[in-house]
This record gives C-alpha cells, sequence and structure tokens, in this order.
C-alpha cells in the first residue's frame, strides 16, 4: 500500500504542475482567460454545433462564390457580422454515410458510420482536450439539447452528453453547501484508492490471462491510469472556488416543442462557459426530433418535415424552424462578438463550426453538407463553394481548428492539411 | 475444482487437433488457383479487375494480412451461383463444393483465433449490479452507449474502455450502493384512494370541458391521450415504495369497440421517465367497473398516467352518426409501501444479518406528509471485522466463481484502511463496493485463461439471460457438472422456461431486427392518419411473442421468413384486415387464412416501419436490411460520389423509376441487383406495415371517397427478379423463392446467434462451425431452441 500511495502523492504533485499553470495567476472574481503567456487574447477556443436532422440547404447556399455572395434566407440574421464567418458548400466527409448515423462520424471523420461492424475514433474536440485540457476546469464539455452525443473518445466511445442546463449550470458554477463539498473531495479521494487498486488487478488479470497484447485489457489499463489523473485534478480543482456569474441557476425547459427557449438557453450556458474560461472545447449537438416546433406556421412534427419528400408545404414549415436555428446561432455569435477578452472579441478566440451530418435530409444522403465556419483567427467573409466531388475532405477544416487551438498537427482523420481557402490570420 | 482443468485440457487438446499440416494446406491452395484460373481470372486477372477484384494474385489470408472479407465475397458469390456468369463456362456443382471447402479450410487455417474476453455491456451491467444486489434503480443512462460489431453490441471491438466510460462505472457503482439503503424508516402500509370526481382539478376540467372531458355517473371520462391529465393526487404515495395499484375502468360508449388505456408510472409532470405498465382493456360499468391490479415501486408524489387508447379514432365532424367513445375511470387506489423491511432486504443482502450491524439516526429530513423524520446510515459495532466479512461474502458473487482469500485481501485492506484515515462504517463500506464493481474481475468475462465450469455457467447466463448465472448454474459449476452436455442441454431448456428469457427475446429482437429504433421515426399524418400509439405497441407486442413462440416451441426459424400464423390483437387484426379479435391487452395466436400475405416477419408491421422513414419506404434500405438480417449477406458500403435517390411523395414518380436509372449506373448494378429484389418486393407494404396497391400521395392523383389528407399515388410495382435469375410477380412468390433458400436462410439466422452468443466477429473462418449449428439443428426442422442448444454445444462457445 505505502508503494501505491507514495506513486499517487507524486501524481498529485505532477497533476498539479503540469495541469494547473495558471493556479497562481487566477482569482476567484476574474472571469477573463489568461494562456500561459499571460495574455488573455490568445487564448484559442472550439466550439463544434451538428444540426441532426440536416439544415435545407437551398435556403442556406448562395448562388455566387467567394466574397460579394448575396446573403440567402438563413444568412440574413447573421448579416450584421459577415466578415466573422465563412459558408462552405460542396464539402463532405469522405466514406461517411448511412444517413443519421453519419451524426457519430461529423466530429470524427471515422469512414462508414452506418456499417453493423463501425468503429468510431477520437473526435476532434477530445483530441484538443487531451492535450489542453488541463488548462480549465472542465477539459472539455460534451452537450446535448435533446439527446445523443458528438463526443467519442480515443477507443471510440461515446461521451455521454450534458442536456439539462440546470445541471450544467450547477457543475460550472455553483459550489455547493460545505457538506456537499466535502463528500465531493471524500468521493474524488475515495476514487483515487480504488483506481490503484483497480489498476493493480487489471495488471494481475492480464498476467493470469497472458495475452500482454489483449486490446481490451490493454484499454482498462490506460483508462485507470488517465481517470486517476484526471481525479487528482479534479481534486485540485475542487480545492478552488468556482467563477461566479451574474445568473441564477435557470430552470430546466422539459417541453420540446419549446425549441426557442430550449436552444436559447443551451447558448447560453455555453456563453457562460466561454466568457469564464470554464472550458475550450464545446461540442453540442443541436435539437431536432419527432415533436412539432411550437412556432407559428408549424403543425408537423420537425423529423417529418425533414422528410419532405419535395413537399413544398412541409418545407416551407421546415424553413420557419431552420430559420429559428439561425437566429438564435446569431445571436450567440452577436454575444460573444460583443464580449471582450484581452484586446480581441470572444468570437475572434472560438472557432465555430456549425453544420449538419445531411447534406439533404430528406435523400438522406451526406454530400455536399451545409457548414458554417465562424469566428477564430480565420479571414471570413466568403462562401468557399467546392464542386461537389473535388472538396477537399471536411476534416481539413477540423485540422485548420485544431492548429488555432494550438495542437500541432498537420493531420486529422481523413484530413490531410488545412483547409487551404479558408485563411487563419 | 480439479473437474474444470481436465475438461479445459480437452478442449485445448481438440483446437490443437484442429490445425492441419502446412502441406494439406498448400494443396488446398494449388486447387483453389486451378479452379480460379479456368473459371474466374479472364474478368478477375491481371487486364480486368471486375469489382476491383483480382483473383490471380490475391494472397491468402495470414496472420499479417486480415483480407478473409475479400474471400468470403468470393465464396458467396459463387456459392449462390451469381458468379462465374450466365456467358462464361460454369463450374460442376462438384467443383463449386470443392472450391468452397478448400477456400473455408485455408481460411480457417491461416487466421489465428482471437480470445473471447470482453466487458460487460451496460444492459448486461445493469442486470448484473441488479441481481447482486437486489436493487431495481435504473443504470443503463448512465452509461455511454455501447459499440456494435455485426449488429449486435455483445463483440468485443464494440466494448471498449476509456477513462469516460470508467468515470460513469464508478458514479454507476455509488447510485447502485445508495439504492441498497433505505434511508428512513417505512410507515405501515396504507391505502391512499382518490375517487376522481372529488378531485378539484378533476371538476374543474369536467366545468371548463377541457380537452373534451365529462362526468358521467361519478367517474371521470377521458376521450384522448392529451391534456389535461386525469388527476389522482389522493392516491398518490407519500413515500418510496413498492405500492400494489388498482384502477377501476369501464368503456363510454365503446360502440363496438374495445376502449382501452396504457397506463404509466412516474412524475405528473416531469420529463419522460415514466414506466410503461401496460395496455388494459377497460369493462364493465360505472357500478362495476373492471379493476386493473399491479404492483409496481413508486416515488413519493409519483402518479398513475391513464391515457385512453381508442381505436378506430372516433373524428367529431365526421362521425357524427356515433356518440364519441371514451373511457370512464372510476377511483385509483394505491396500498404500500409493501417493503416494510428496515434495514431493506437489499442492505441485509449486502451487509449481511448480524447483531454488529445497525441502522443510526443521523440528519433530519424535511418530508411534506411527516414530522420529525430522520435519515439513517449503516453502522457497526466491529467496523474492521464486518467489512472484511461482508466484502468476503459480496465479491465472490460478483466475480461469478471462487475467490481465493489472497486475491479478496487488497478490497478488504481499501476498504479498511479508508476506515483508518476517519471513513465512517458505512462510506469504507461504499469504497470497497464500488472497487469490486470497477474491477476487472467483475467488469470482464471470459477473463480466464481457461474455460472451466464458471465460465460457461456465465456464458450461458450472458447468452440467455443477458445477467449473471443463478444459484442453480454456480451450483453446478461448482460440482463441476456443467462441462457435461447433457447437463447444459437440460439447463438450456430450464433457462429457456425462465422469465428471465424475456432479456433474449427482446434484446435479440431489437438488435437483429432493429425494434430498438422503432420509434426513430412518427408516420407523417398526413399520408397515415391510420397510425396511432396502439399500433405501436401492437406492432413490439406481435413480433416479441412470436419470437418468444417459435423459441418455446422450438419452431423452425423459417418460420421467420413464411409462417401461417401469427400473434395479434384487436388493433393489429385490424390493421392487417383480418377476422376481428376481442381486445388489446392479450395478444392471441391466430392462423392465417390461406389468402393472407401476411406470415414471416417481413410481413409484420414491426420490421416495417423500422426498414421505412415514416414517410416513405424505400426498396434500397429495405433490400440491404433483408440481405443483413434474413440472408446473412450484408451489402458494402455504396461508392463515393453517386448521388443517393431522392423521395418525392408529390406523386410524380415512383421510387422504382428512379431506381431503375440508378441500377443503370454500372459500379451499382453489381450491389443493386442483390439489394433491389428484395427491396421491390416488399414495397407491397407501406411505411406503416399495411399492404397497399397504390402510393399514398399528399399532391398530384386520384381522390379517395371519405379520405381527405392523402390521394392515390402511382401504382405499386413489385415483380423483379433475383439476382441469379428466378423471376418473381410479387411479395409472396418472393417470398416462397427466400423460403426455398432456407440452407442460407438458417445459416444467418445460426450466425446471428453465434455472433450474440459469443461476441466474436463471424465471417469465413466460423462457416464450419455455422455449419454444425444448421446440421444440428436439422434434426429438429431447424428448431430456433435447438439452434441454441447447438451453439452452446458449439467449439466457438466453448473457446477460451
Amino acid at each position: 500500500m505505502s508503494n501505491q500511495l507514495s506513486r499517487r502523492t507524486f501524481l498529485r504533485a505532477s497533476g498539479i504542475a503540469m495541469g494547473l499553470p495558471l493556479l497562481s495567476s487566477m482569482a476567484a472574481d476574474r472571469l477573463l482567460a489568461k494562456d500561459e503567456s499571460g495574455e488573455a487574447s490568445g487564448v484559442r477556443r472550439m466550439l463544434a454545433i451538428c444540426a441532426p436532422l440536416g439544415i435545407h440547404t437551398p435556403n442556406l447556399f448562395p448562388e455566387k462564390a467567394g466574397k460579394d455572395y448575396e446573403l440567402t434566407p438563413y444568412l440574413k440574421p447573421m448579416g450584421n457580422l459577415r466578415d466573422k464567418f465563412s459558408v462552405i458548400s460542396g464539402i463532405m466527409h469522405p466514406n461517411v454515410d448511412g444517413g443519421h448515423a453519419a451524426e457519430k462520424s461529423f466530429l470524427t471523420g471515422a469512414a462508414h458510420p452506418g456499417q453493423p461492424s463501425f468503429q468510431n475514433t477520437i473526435s476532434v474536440d477530445q483530441l484538443a482536450a487531451e492535450q489542453l485540457g488541463y488548462k480549465t476546469r472542465f477539459g472539455s464539455l460534451t452537450l446535448a439539447v435533446d439527446y445523443n452525443s458528438l463526443s467519442y473518445t480515443r477507443s471510440g466511445v461515446q461521451i455521454p452528453a450534458e442536456s439539462r442546463p440546470s445541471k450544467l449550470f450547477a457543475k460550472l458554477f455553483l459550489e455547493g453547501t460545505q457538506q456537499e463539498k466535502e463528500e465531493q473531495m471524500r468521493r474524488i479521494e475515495d476514487g483515487q484508492s480504488i483506481m490503484d487498486l483497480v489498476q493493480d488487478q487489471t495488471k494481475k488479470v492480464t498476467k493470469k490471462v497472458g495475452r500482454e497484447d489483449n486490446q481490451t485489457l490493454d484499454q482498462y489499463f490506460t483508462s485507470v491510469r488517465e481517470l486517476e489523473q484526471r481525479l487528482v485534478q479534479a481534486e485540485s480543482w475542487a480545492k478552488r472556488p468556482k467563477p461566479e456569474v451574474d445568473r441564477k441557476q435557470p430552470e430546466d425547459i422539459d417541453d420540446r416543442a419549446e425549441l426557442t427557449q430550449r436552444l436559447r438557453l443551451m447558448y447560453e450556458m455555453i456563453f457562460l462557459a466561454i466568457q469564464t474560461d470554464s472550458t475550450r472545447f464545446i461540442s453540442l449537438i443541436a435539437p431536432g426530433g419527432n415533436e412539432v416546433v411550437a412556432l407559428e406556421g408549424v403543425d408537423d412534427g420537425w423529423h417529418n418535415l425533414s422528410h419532405h419528400g419535395r413537399d413544398p408545404g412541409k418545407i416551407e414549415m421546415l424553413t420557419i424552424i431552420e430559420l429559428e436555428e439561425f437566429r438564435l446561432f446569431a445571436e450567440l455569435m452577436q454575444k460573444l462578438e460583443d464580449s471582450k477578452e484581452g484586446g480581441r472579441s470572444l468570437l475572434d478566440q472560438t472557432a465555430i463550426l456549425l453544420g449538419s451530418n445531411l447534406g439533404n435530409a430528406s435523400s438522406h444522403n451526406n454530400t455536399n453538407l451545409p457548414i458554417i465556419a465562424a469566428g477564430g483567427h480565420f479571414r471570413h467573409g466568403q462562401h468557399i463553394a467546392y464542386e461537389e466531388g473535388k472538396a477537399p475532405p471536411l476534416c481539413n477544416l477540423l485540422v485548420s481548428y485544431l492548429q488555432h487551438v494550438g495542437v500541432e498537427t498537420d493531420q486529422f482523420s481523413s484530413g490531410t492539411g488545412t483547409l487551404t481557402e479558408l485563411q487563419a490570420i | 475444482m480439479k473437474h474444470p482443468y481436465l475438461f479445459a485440457s480437452c478442449l485445448l487438446g481438440l483446437s490443437a487437433l484442429a490445425f492441419q499440416s502446412d502441406s494439406a494446406t498448400a494443396a488446398d491452395n494449388a486447387q483453389v488457383r486451378a479452379l480460379l484460373k479456368t473459371h474466374c481470372v479472364e474478368c478477375h486477372g491481371a487486364d480486368t479487375q471486375e469489382a476491383s477484384l483480382r483473383l490471380d494474385t490475391l494472397a491468402f489470408p495470414s496472420a499479417s494480412l486480415d483480407n478473409a472479407h475479400v474471400w468470403s465475397r468470393v465464396v458467396n458469390a459463387v456459392e449462390r451461383g451469381e458468379m462465374p456468369p450466365d456467358f462464361q463456362d460454369q463450374p460442376t456443382d462438384q467443383e463449386k463444393k470443392e472450391l468452397v471447402r478448400h477456400i473455408v479450410d485455408t481460411v480457417v487455417h491461416s487466421v489465428p483465433r482471437p480470445i473471447s474476453l470482453r466487458r460487460l455491456n451496460r444492459r448486461e451491467y445493469e442486470n448484473t449490479v441488479h441481481d447482486l444486489l437486489g436493487i431495481d434503480v435504473p443504470l443503463v443512462d448512465l452509461l455511454p452507449e455501447d459499440g456494435k460489431v455485426q449488429g449486435f453490441d455483445k463483440g468485443i471491438d464494440g466494448l471498449s474502455f476509456s477513462s469516460v466510460l470508467l468515470e460513469e462505472y464508478l458514479k454507476a457503482a455509488n447510485v447502485a450502493f445508495d439504492a441498497t439503503i433505505r434511508r428512513i424508516e417505512p410507515l405501515s402500509p396504507e391505502s391512499r384512494r382518490a375517487e376522481l370526481m372529488q378531485i378539484k382539478e378533476n371538476i374543474d376540467s369536467v366545468e371548463k370541458n377541457k380537452g373534451g372531458v365529462i362526468e358521467v355517473d361519478g367517474s371521470l371520462v377521458k376521450f384522448t391521450p392529451g391534456w389535461p391529465p386525469a388527476r389522482i393526487d389522493d392516491a398518490h404515495p407519500i413515500e418510496d415504495g413498492v405500492y400494489r395499484c388498482r384502477v377501476a375502468i369501464w368503456p363510454h360508449e365503446p360502440n363496438d369497440r374495445t376502449i382501452s388505456v396504457a397506463l404509466y408510472v412516474g412524475s405528473l409532470f416531469g420529463p419522460d421517465t415514466q414506466q410503461f405498465i401496460g395496455i388494459f382493456d377497460a369493462a364493465g360499468t360505472p357500478d362495476k367497473p373492471r379493476v386493473v391490479e399491479f404492483t409496481c415501486r413508486m416515488e413519493a408524489g409519483d402518479t398513475i398516467h391513464i391515457v385512453p387508447r381508442v381505436w378506430p379514432e372516433h373524428v367529431t365532424w365526421r362521425d357524427k352518426h356515433e356518440k364519441r367513445p371514451g373511457v370512464g375511470i372510476a377511483w385509483v387506489e394505491t396500498y404500500g409501501p409493501l417493503d416494510q423491511a428496515f434495514p431493506s432486504e437489499a442492505t441485509k443482502n449486502l451487509f449481511g444479518d448480524a447483531e454488529s450491524i445497525s441502522m443510526k439516526e443521523q440528519w433530519p429530513i424535511w418530508m411534506r406528509h411527516r414530522k420529525n423524520v430522520k435519515g439513517h446510515i449503516v453502522e457497526s459495532t466491529q467496523p474492521k471485522e464486518d467489512l472484511e466479512r461482508m466484502l468476503k461474502e459480496f465479491i465472490p458473487r460478483a466475480f461469478r466463481r471462487p475467490v481465493s482469500d489472497q486475491e479478496m485481501q487488497p478490497f478488504i485492506d481499501l476498504a479498511q484502511n479508508r476506515l483508518d484515515s476517519g471513513r465512517t462504517f458505512e462510506q469504507a463500506a461504499r469504497t470497497g463496493v464500488t472497487a469490486v464493481l470497477c474491477a476487472p474481475q467483475f467488469l470482464l468475462i471470459n477473463r480466464e485463461p481457461v474455460v472451466d465450469d464458471y465460465t460457461i455457467a456465465s456464458r450461458m447466463s450472458y447468452f440467455l439471460w443477458s445477467t449473471m448465472p443463478d444459484g442453480e448454474l454456480l451450483k453446478l459449476a461448482a460440482a463441476g457438472k456443467l462441462s457435461d452436455p447433457a447437463v447444459r442441454r437440460q439447463q438450456v431448456d430450464r433457462m429457456i422456461a425462465d422469465p428471465k428469457i424475456e432479456n433474449l427475446v427482446n434484446d435479440f429482437t431489437a438488435q437483429w431486427l432493429d425494434l430498438r429504433d422503432i420509434e426513430f421515426t412518427t408516420p407523417d399524418k398526413k399520408l397515415y392518419p391510420e397510425y396511432d400509439p396502439l399500433l405501436l405497441e401492437g406492432m413490439l407486442g406481435e413480433t416479441r411473442h412470436f419470437f418468444h413462440h417459435v423459441l418455446e416451441e422450438d419452431l423452425s426459424v423459417m418460420n421467420f421468413v413464411d409462417s401461417d400464423w401469427t400473434f395479434l390483437n384487436q388493433r393489429m387484426a385490424g390493421h392487417y384486415g383480418l377476422p376481428k379479435i376481442e381486445g388489446h391487452e392479450n395478444f392471441q395466436k391466430v392462423s392465417l387464412p390461406a389468402d393472407s400475405v401476411r406470415g414471416g416477419v417481413l410481413t409484420h408491421a414491426s420490421v416495417l416501419k423500422v426498414t421505412a422513414n415514416g414517410t416513405t419506404t424505400s426498396p434500397v434500405i429495405r433490400g440491404v436490411w433483408v440481405l443483413d438480417k434474413i440472408l446473412g449477406r450484408p451489402a458494402p458500403p455504396p461508392p463515393p460520389g453517386v448521388p443517393a435517390v431522392e423521395p418525392d411523395i408529390r406523386g410524380a414518380t415512383t421510387i422504382r423509376e428512379q431506381l431503375d436509372k440508378h441500377r443503370s449506373i454500372a459500379e451499382c448494378a453489381s450491389c443493386h441487383k442483390r439489394i433491389d429484389p428484395p427491396g421491390f418486393a416488399l414495397e407491397e407494404f407501406d411505411a406503416i406495415g399495411g399492404h397497399r396497391d397504390f402510393y399514398r400521395s399528399i399532391g398530384e392523383g386520384e381522390k379517395i371517397p371519405d379520405q381527405k389528407s392523402y390521394r392515390k399515388g402511382p401504382d405499386v410495382e413489385s415483380s423483379f427478379e433475383l439476382a441469379d435469375g428466378r423471376e418473381f410477380d410479387n411479395f409472396v412468390e418472393f417470398r416462397q423463392k427466400m423460403v426455398d433458400d432456407e440452407p442460407l436462410v438458417a445459416r444467418a439466422i445460426a450466425e446471428k446467434l453465434l455472433i450474440y452468443a459469443t461476441g466474436r466477429r463471424m465471417g469465413l473462418p466460423q462457416r464450419d462451425t455455422t455449419n454444425e449449428i444448421v446440421a444440428a439443428s436439422s434434426k429438429n426442422n431447424h428448431g430456433l431452441k435447438s439452434m441454441i442448444q447447438a451453439v452452446v454445444e458449439s467449439d466457438l462457445f466453448l473457446a477460451p
């Protein structure tokens, strides 16, 4: 036991050393983040949003390519921020098919998600969090408005998403009572002891099985070690006060028909998480189910409407819903633009991807995906129109984003380089 | 413990025998090469590589080259007569058989078999923790979704680990531990009764005619499933526990319908966390209503949702001749908590019924209906000894086999060490139990280097019950009896007769037939106005009853392709246009009339719904589905860059016209000639499983009398020809062709069972095992139970 304890002590010490470079420079009441050099304007983030039921692209893609494209119905709400985003057409994830199943590969690029033996790979947000997540209280946030999740670990395990704003808020900003805090500390400490033991047991089982190269056991062992490190970090964060925000804990809106309120509330939570630098990597799966959305003029289920079969009546209703989504997204962009961090706006610090795994929801194809790239250190303001089939892989955009946040890589999944048409500044 | 080793060494001996000498393999190779040269390399050789396949240089798989799937394509095409094409010299049947034989032999011997060690999937985890701790708190949703391998979440590669998963295991173990402890002393059981028309919300609803509700003879009559809910506040339990519930319902103006209700238990307004109790038919009169009785766990303040299910639907403006049918709800009663034990049974089970263990009063708890309530924790007068005692009892049960003191010691040390560092007895016990539930010995199955009786017990149990072995299996394992095939056979019979077999019925149909996705789409209201929740519940009921019956009676698996019977209730019989059956509550086995198109799962509305998208049907999706699920030969994904077919419900073009165009593209044709035939045959069925002659259209098309929401679109065309040239005029003829393909279907289903049972990938190297299973079951007409028996007997099931 003493041997294990000393190793843990070491881990804890090293965890603080590697995990918390900001410790001394941060105070409870400060909301703005700083990177290692102390320069707040150098903080980089990434937010990725997927609309699971697609986006009706005739309402999104402009006719003209380049800088002087015309604003289409869906882009109109973002008209004020024209220089802060680019719309991309003709692009896709190569070999990613299977209709709705392609949602699993939206941030991973893994091939053929619809096949019976599909094996997923790490999502872009998790890759970034793996390397840089230690800088914030939460390495990443995996969120959903309704259900499901876009984020996957290295071994292809889907990370459960938080869909309740009230719980998310509590996690981010509420301190809890003294009793709760003590209980939490106890659980973290005991969790570490448990992981010590489990690590030992896994070694023993592996030895007994006699297959040192067994993948399951290998993953098990690695997972235990990673969790142990995370618990060490959680312990140090738990000792430090959470940021304060000027808002009460929200109440969840359970009625899925209330699209506007639900999505707006989730966007507000995302804004607060970014503003307080609680995390730098966020994935969100936007809403979309069978509910009849409570918007004037809509009287059929959303999922049905997306299967419009070219029925003009259905497309009309679908447009009402999707326009609302874009309006809310524009609201979020504006809020981020209006908030400064160091010398820059939060929007400039945050590379945002808004898109869908479905190019045409009615036929369920996964080509010509609707993609908006917004914010971050990029030269925006254009319609990047690729000829279908000749576009670079969508993962190239994700490589650009990885580089943006500071991961030194020139490839990710099917991505072989950055998206050259989107210039970094 | 002597017997298991003996048995294991026998098994090892067997597998050693299976490896032939290298010279035999080389001879096989030469023969395969010769046959390929004669019949195949003209199109799949140096000059041309049709379908991107070159056979003259195709290497056989080895440890370093995993290309068994390519060889599997060759074998499938030859075996099913699709290759060589008609214009080529045909090999004789004997030659074909030999070719297949040689390829399979070579592949079997060149690929090492992986061990079957895997973790529990999240359903198995929940079932196991429930059985282990005697609790029923939901745990599945705390864990991330499992990956699938070949369509099932039982596969080694799909069940990976990550620190995220492990963290959730920590949380889930804590939730489970909390559920074993009852914190407050229960009240003595009490009856709570709600007379519906004495509750002010209901009185108010009636006064304002909300949702059309009325009062009849002291009952509340509800017509629609929607708002307002029938309030039964006086019957809500005031503390958590198990309750016996009684609901008095009678049919109001049913005409010749059966009026039913769906009952759910859960919070009154909360999110979708309601527990479905069942469908019940209303009967009797306001004075003598039918009393539905059931027992379930409820939390304080939970309600029983009483939701009318009225079919055929009554539309007030249309059916003016008929009085509006509804359900009368007279009263509701709950009685409990029935579980009076304090400490709870689960606490006693975990901590032991020892003198030294007691419930100690701690903090005060505020409760609306009770005063001076205190929360309790578990306390011990001899904590160290008790920790050791309880963990020594718990660990072998959790690990599903005897465990040495030495192996248990670290867990005991951990718990006692927590105690030393100032934790309470309960906190220390929590840490010990959580460690056990996160340990590899608990989370992994098949983790022993040799297959002994205990491993077999777990394999059988996770296959048939999706949970840990019960006392009898473990007793047999301890006595070394599970190595005996006759004993295993008896046990399989016993396990199939046990109620826990529902786990197999529900889980296997959920994944094999995709029923897990049945609620993914809701049919379009205009195209399918007749769709209602009763139909959805009926669809699931039919297929589950059907599967269970085939299993229980050891009927042929060919019933899944065609049967002259099925299980229906009133709603489903009506949906299929079959003679009336009384009631929605119970499913009855019915013989199908000779002229009915129904029979076999391909005609089940459930399957037809999951293979459609709610609005339209796609021959591609259904074709791919049939190839994978029934014929065991999934289609590869489409080549990149081919546009998908876009459905059009405006009535101008049919999907078939669109697909004909698609098939004319050469690179699509090779797969679509296999995909389209079953797809076209199934076009006779709409998105909710109705049989149709024409498509419904919401745009162009003739008007249909009495039908406002859709029109008559183009006619359905279901004739086509199979890839091997056999023609069919309609679905019934197509189905007959599938019946003729009995060997293929039987093998496909045997493969699905093997994937599910062993968690292994099935392919060419497993071909012999599959064939043996099919052969063994053929003695009993390919009976499903016989097939399961054969799976449990197979070398793959018993391999390390």
